[in-house]
């Protein structure tokens, strides 16, 4: 303990403390509201599964959320808190959260919430599948919902899982980009290189073969989903190449991006939430996720009895396009029959999402 | 005699004014918040310690803390400074899976495969502190700075293995797949999800206070972090210590994350250490960097950190005063630490 005498000792843990301090008042994004869509057909995507038992009340059941983020981050973390509240007032539920949970977290939370006698814990996040698979069979009589990236095999008869295709969402905003680019070449900012996003550039590029093969498709991999400072750095590169459209794949990292192109002949798509009231004169669609839908048909085929299945997240169900702006009328009409073309299922897209295809 | 009693009494005064300032600021928020405290403690009590799942998962809490914190201790105690323990639990959590995934086609029992695992474990965590251990003893770069870099490579290298060689795509996120079950830790309290990973933490902290206090090369160790130049001129060599001190810092804080893959996880991914580093640091200071103390001290942390859980669910206690909860207890406890020194200078 002498050592720790040393003033510089002190000083090192007192800058630690301090540190914890700052970090702890640091706050989230600002406050966005996320724009309902078109919302889909309740069931339409849901595939029943598990035990159906008989049907009980809204009342006899209570609803947790457990997310990785604040719910301020005016992003992926607010849309799913928007699906709770959602929840809570399509079935005068009783419903809580708790935000910023670790993975090392979430089972001490979820256990936390089901001792306090919430029967179902739905996890905000593909990162808290193990959690899911390890207490399910642990608690029979609670449901618990995982999103996930597809339809995973072999789930607890006591889990529902709703896989999330943002593929098929981004084909979309690949039709608007390549309608919209005046330059021939746009740009796609993306933070962390997962299959579900390899899945979306290669929907992105699908699409531009599709509506204008002679549209160059540039992406770039920023390494973080929440950097702005990164992702801004990606979107001016790809503006000095001649990029004018950017198809922003990036969360948090958006707000950097935005701030790039506020003066500049560019246009933009972000994904989650609407944020064109940032840059409205950028911003030609945004890509809106709106977890309340599949949720709502989650818990009510769980009132109904249905205590597993699997609902995908899709254009159409959870998915929707905002409305197009800053481009010629017949491109947003075009931009919405492609939508609706897959919403509907006419359009049939197989998701790539093994590696980037060149 | 006198004196020891003295500065036992400052140390019992300095916890019990954290306690009481915490609780009181605590009280403070919880009441603004238009909730009566003494329920909400009492659901934190029970969600923390209480009932069976509450004190398993407040035991699993602590196993990965208490590594971290002995590692930063080891290193403290020759006068080293580790800061780099989130790299070192990572670079054990990536060991461990990638030793699980070569025994998966071996199909060894947990008999075998656990041990290797957690071994591996160690070793991944001393082996990405020994270029800085080895810049810091040949060319006195300050390992402050070179360890704390290389938490930024491993976050990087979990990153790319997560979303990549070994992502699990139907995931959606930076997780790999899972690993065998032969090198998953036994259950403790299998009612509440304890895993036995604590007691494999506590002995290695009790095997770390026997090294330091029972053998020779361990009073070396403390010689040279008390002072550096009398235990040279004693004929230690203290390239030797530092070297032995940061590796051994390194595998404690490696096994942590092992531990976290096989007993907690069952994978790798990011996010798999939430600031463990830092939180290890403070609660080595608790604990005045003893080893047996740190297993009390991050007892009462994890409690902390359930029941500030409890508080935010049940109370909605916002979820940024957690930190500066136990940021608070850290100052207080070291202000009055400094003042008891200062009290000193002017005791004749």
């Amino acid at each position: 303990m002498q050592a720790f005498r040393k003033p510089s000792a002190r000083l090192a843990v007192l800058l630690v403390a301090a540190l914890l301090l700052l970090t702890a008042c640091g706050g989230g994004g600002g406050g966005q509201s996320s724009q309902g869509g078109q919302g889909g057909q309740p069931g339409q995507s849901s595939q029943g599964g598990g035990e159906t038992g008989g049907g009980g009340t809204a009342a006899e059941y209570k609803f947790a959320m457990i997310l990785p983020g604040t719910v301020e981050d005016a992003d992926y973390n607010f849309v799913g808190y928007e699906a709770l509240k959602d929840i809570e007032e399509a079935f005068g539920m009783t419903t809580a959260y708790q935000e910023r949970v670790a993975p090392a977290d979430a089972e001490r939370v979820a256990r936390g919430f089901i001792n306090d006698g919430y029967n179902i814990i739905a996890f905000h996040g593909g990162q808290f599948l193990t959690t899911v698979t390890k207490l399910a069979p642990e608690f029979p009589d609670v449901t618990f919902i995982a999103e996930t990236a597809g339809d995973i095999p072999d789930l607890p008869d006591n889990v529902w899982n709703i896989g999330r295709k943002f593929y098929q969402g981004f084909y979309a905003l690949g039709a608007l980009a390549a309608h919209a680019t005046q330059s021939g070449k746009i740009g796609i900012v993306v933070g962390i290189e997962l299959p579900d996003f390899i899945a979306s550039i290669n929907a992105i590029k699908e699409a531009v073969a599709a509506e204008k093969p002679e549209v160059e498709v540039v992406y770039t991999f920023v390494g973080d989903q929440n950097d702005p400072v990164k992702a801004r750095q990606a979107a001016e590169a790809q503006i000095n190449s001649g990029v004018d459209v950017i198809i922003l794949v990036v969360n948090l990292g958006a707000f950097g991006v935005i701030e790039a192109v506020q003066g500049k002949p560019v246009l933009l798509t972000t994904y989650y939430t609407d944020k064109s009231n940032l840059a409205p004169d950028n911003f030609a669609s945004s890509l809106l996720l709106d977890f309340g839908v599949p949720y709502k048909n989650v818990v009510g085929r769980i009132i109904e009895g249905q205590r597993s299945g699997y609902e995908e997240m899709r254009p159409g169900n959870g998915m929707s396009l905002a409305p197009v702006t800053n481009v010629p009328a017949q491109v947003g009409q075009r931009v919405q029959e492609v939508f609706d073309q897959i919403a509907s299922g006419q359009l049939q897209l197989e998701e790539k999402s093994d590696a980037v295809i060149d | 005699m006198e004196g020891a009693a003295r500065d036992w009494r400052w140390s019992v005064l300095a916890y019990a004014l954290a306690l009481a300032l915490t609780l009181a600021v605590t009280t403070v928020i919880i009441v603004a918040l238009g909730h009566d405290p003494i329920p909400a403690y009492r659901t934190a009590l029970k969600d923390s310690v209480g009932t069976i799942g509450g004190l398993s998962q407040t035991l699993n809490r602590m196993t990965p803390l208490l590594l971290a914190s002995l590692a930063f201790a080891l290193g403290f105690k020759a006068g080293a400074f580790n800061i780099g323990m989130d790299g070192q639990i990572y670079a054990g959590a990536i060991l461990a899976t990638g030793v699980g995934f070569l025994l998966a086609d071996l199909e060894v029992g947990r008999i075998v495969g656990l041990p290797v695992a957690l071994l591996a474990a160690g070793v991944g965590g001393a082996l990405w502190i020994l270029l800085p251990a080895v810049m810091r003893v040949v060319w006195g770069v300050n390992e402050i700075f070179t360890t704390v870099m290389l938490n930024f490579v491993a976050t990087l290298l979990v990153e790319y293995l997560a979303t990549g060689p070994w992502n699990d795509p139907m995931a959606g996120e930076a997780i790999t797949l899972p690993v065998p079950r032969g090198v998953t830790l036994p259950m403790l309290l299998a009612r509440g999800g304890a895993h036995s990973g604590v007691i494999l933490a506590s002995i290695v902290a009790l095997a770390a206070w026997a090294f330091l206090y029972r053998t020779r090369a361990g009073y070396e160790l403390r010689a040279v972090g008390s002072n550096p130049l009398a235990a040279q001129m004693a004929g230690i060599s203290l390239r030797r210590v530092h070297l032995l001190a940061l590796l051994l810092s390194g595998a404690a804080a490696g096994l942590g994350g092992g531990i976290e893959v096989a007993g907690v996880h069952h994978r790798l991914l990011l996010g798999l250490t939430p600031d463990y580093g830092i939180m290890g640091i403070l609660i080595a200071v608790l604990a005045g960097f003893h080893p047996v103390l740190l297993i009390p001290a991050n007892f009462a942390f994890a409690v902390l950190v359930a029941a500030s859980d409890s508080l935010q669910r049940t109370v909605g206690f916002p979820s940024a005063a957690v930190f500066m909860l136990q940021a608070l207890v850290v100052i207080i406890v070291i202000g009055v630490q400094a003042l008891q020194q200062r009290r000193r200078r002017f005791v004749i």
